[in-house]
């Protein structure tokens, strides 16, 4: 009974946040998409009203946490419901390709699911920490400020932002207890609430025949991936679901008139997950600016800042509650920023290629990178998820340099769970760079795009 | 879209192949084994993955009953490593209670583990304490109540 209780919370989520569903730039997609864009805003909206709470002194319930973003979210609903949506058709591939598409992305769910079920790829970092926090959290009702502060829970890495233990948390409040067993098992919702809004993009680019095609690949690779690394209740999979809802949110946007609103709600998301969601963030804005410049849209500072702005702030927000609670403020580094070591470097860049199999014998990589190859795109368009994926790894290559030992153990068991959101960049890039590379006729108003290039 | 119709078809159709070739990488493995034992279903959270400690783990559930939510105590094995991973797992099973480390990273804290009124056991062939009290024995390990500190 716990265990369905916890299960109703998490699908409760996107209540919290289903104002974010009614954005003009979200109104077009279908009811499951849009149910993904409240989940994001569910979940940051969630997080950000658990460190105010604590911060008041208030303490966690169920209906003290769900108020605040209730009352945000009818707010900006009924703001935004105003607005005539962008009409768009349904999401209609042809019979065969959503049959096929259907199944093999519904199998590997499945697979996924089950595989979760039976506790056969929960990671060990839910058991020493993202869960703990998560149970300490739900039974102080708020941020175990102590427990955090505690020299004996430094392994914990107290630092880390708080988004994943407080969704645990509001979920073991309404079970009563951690259904230890039960939460690896959401970690597959988030791919399973990802995979329409992400189709729902990409058709934007392309065929919906071609969207559930890519649509399905994404799910099966990252399924496999997920899975493969051993990800069951960590913070891998809410990270997947924001990074790459953002970078297909801008990979496929039609130009300067059109909003960011969904990219940046997403990155704050991601940033408000883990450490890496702030350098994912900073490596998408960082490619979509660069992007803008090559393709001479104008205006490229004053849009990059909305896209920007939402990680900072939520960053901040965790910044500073770290201070006003008198916790170490800020992310703790391996070691001092510049204190790289060479000795390693051969070593590294052989054995992080060595990880990267994602449970499918590097498949998952290389048929991508052939599409990607073989299309030969305009490559600039293609910078919101290239950035990532180059600047994840070498993130990637500098934090093994810090290592004062073989870094050989830690590269076994990080690169495969770190390197996921750049597998899910570059399956993304590629779909749009094999099926897509041009701009559909459904043109938000007001767009200034340039029509698009042969 | 660019690109001719028909091409974009076959483009997609390879994508929707290439699905299908990455989903049969997570069923393989299956077939290989008994319906039976894929069905059991998990008694930890890490049964499939981490044998030793989904042992822990069990260990740590089984004392639950025994002691108070809010005890303090402490959890003891025959190696750093061991008392380790007990003591961060005890975190997050006991949260309401406070386990106190009796080793932290390899180093011995005996101040902290001083300060605790149980100690959990794990393998351990006789009580760290001879004057503790044992309260239950349960599957790799005891639950001692410990004297009192003049």
């Amino acid at each position: 009974m716990s265990s369905l209780r916890f299960l109703a919370a998490m699908l409760a989520i996107p209540v919290l946040g289903a104002g974010a569903a009614f954005h003009p730039s979200v109104r077009r997609y279908g009811v499951l998409a849009r149910a993904a864009v409240a989940l994001a805003m569910g979940t940051v909206a969630l997080t950000l009203t658990g460190l105010v709470l604590t911060l008041a002194g208030v303490a966690w319930s169920l209906p003290a946490l769900a108020a605040p973003p209730l009352v945000v979210s009818l707010a900006l609903g009924a703001l935004w419901s105003r607005s005539v949506p962008e009409p768009r058709p349904a999401f209609r591939p042809s019979r065969r390709a959503a049959a096929a598409a259907g199944a093999v992305a519904g199998l590997s769910l499945l697979l996924l699911g089950w595989t979760f079920v039976m506790s056969g790829a929960t990671s060990i970092d839910y058991l020493l920490f993202w869960g703990v926090k998560a149970a300490r959290f739900a039974q102080v009702r708020g941020i175990d400020v102590g427990l955090l502060r505690s020299f004996y829970f430094g392994h914990a890495v107290p630092d880390y932002p708080p988004a994943v233990p407080i969704v645990q948390a509001w979920g073991a409040l309404a079970a009563g207890r951690m259904p230890w067993r039960l939460v690896p098992v959401t970690s597959a919702l988030w791919l399973a609430a990802a995979l329409p809004l992400v189709c729902g993009l990409l058709r934007r680019r392309m065929t919906d025949d071609g969207a559930a095609a890519v649509g399905a690949f994404w799910t099966t690779a990252l399924a496999a991936s997920l899975a493969a690394s051993i990800s069951g209740g960590n913070a891998e999979a809410p990270l997947l679901f924001f990074e790459s809802i953002a970078i297909a949110g801008l990979l496929v946007e039609d130009g300067e008139g059109e909003g960011r609103f969904l990219p940046a709600l997403m990155l704050a998301g991601a940033a408000l997950t883990k450490v890496e969601g702030s350098v994912a963030a900073l490596l998408i804005v960082a490619g979509a600016a660069v992007r803008d410049v090559v393709e001479g849209r104008r205006r490229v500072f004053a849009r990059s800042l909305p896209l920007l702005a939402p990680p900072v702030l939520v960053v901040c927000a965790w910044f500073l509650f770290q201070w006003r609670m008198g916790l170490q403020v800020g992310y703790r580094s391996h070691g001092s920023l510049l204190a790289v070591r060479t000795e390693f470097l051969a070593t590294i860049l052989a054995w992080i290629p060595r990880e990267l199999g994602a449970g499918t014998y590097w498949l998952s990589w290389a048929i991508p990178i052939a599409f990607l190859v073989t299309a030969r795109p305009v490559v600039s368009r293609l910078f919101p998820a290239l950035f990532l994926v180059g600047g994840l790894f070498g993130f990637l290559v500098f934090d093994y340099m810090h290592d004062a030992t073989d870094p050989r153990e830690r590269i076994g068991w990080t690169a495969p769970r770190v390197s996921q959101p750049a597998l899910s960049a570059c399956i993304l890039a590629a779909g749009i760079a094999s099926l897509g590379g041009a701009r559909r006729t459904h043109a938000v108003r007001g767009a200034t795009a340039k029509p698009p290039r042969p | 879209v660019s690109g001719p119709a028909p091409d974009r078809a076959r483009r997609a159709r390879l994508w929707l192949a290439g699905a299908l070739v990455l989903c049969l990488f997570p069923l393989m493995p299956r077939l290989g084994r008994s319906l039976r034992e894929q069905l059991r279903l998990p008694a930890t959270p890490v049964d499939r993955t981490h044998g030793e400690w989904a042992r822990e783990w069990l260990f740590l559930e089984s004392c639950q009953p025994f002691l108070p939510s809010n005890a303090r105590f402490t959890v003891l094995a025959a190696d750093a490593d061991t008392e380790m991973a007990l003591y961060m797992m005890a975190i997050g099973l006991f949260p309401a209670g406070q386990p106190l480390p009796h080793t932290y990273y390899g180093m011995p804290h005996p101040e902290q583990a001083a300060a605790a009124q149980y100690s959990l056991e794990y393998r351990k062939s006789a009580p760290e304490n001879p004057r503790a009290r044992l309260i239950a024995r349960v599957p790799d390990g005891a639950i001692y109540e410990r004297p009192p500190t003049p």
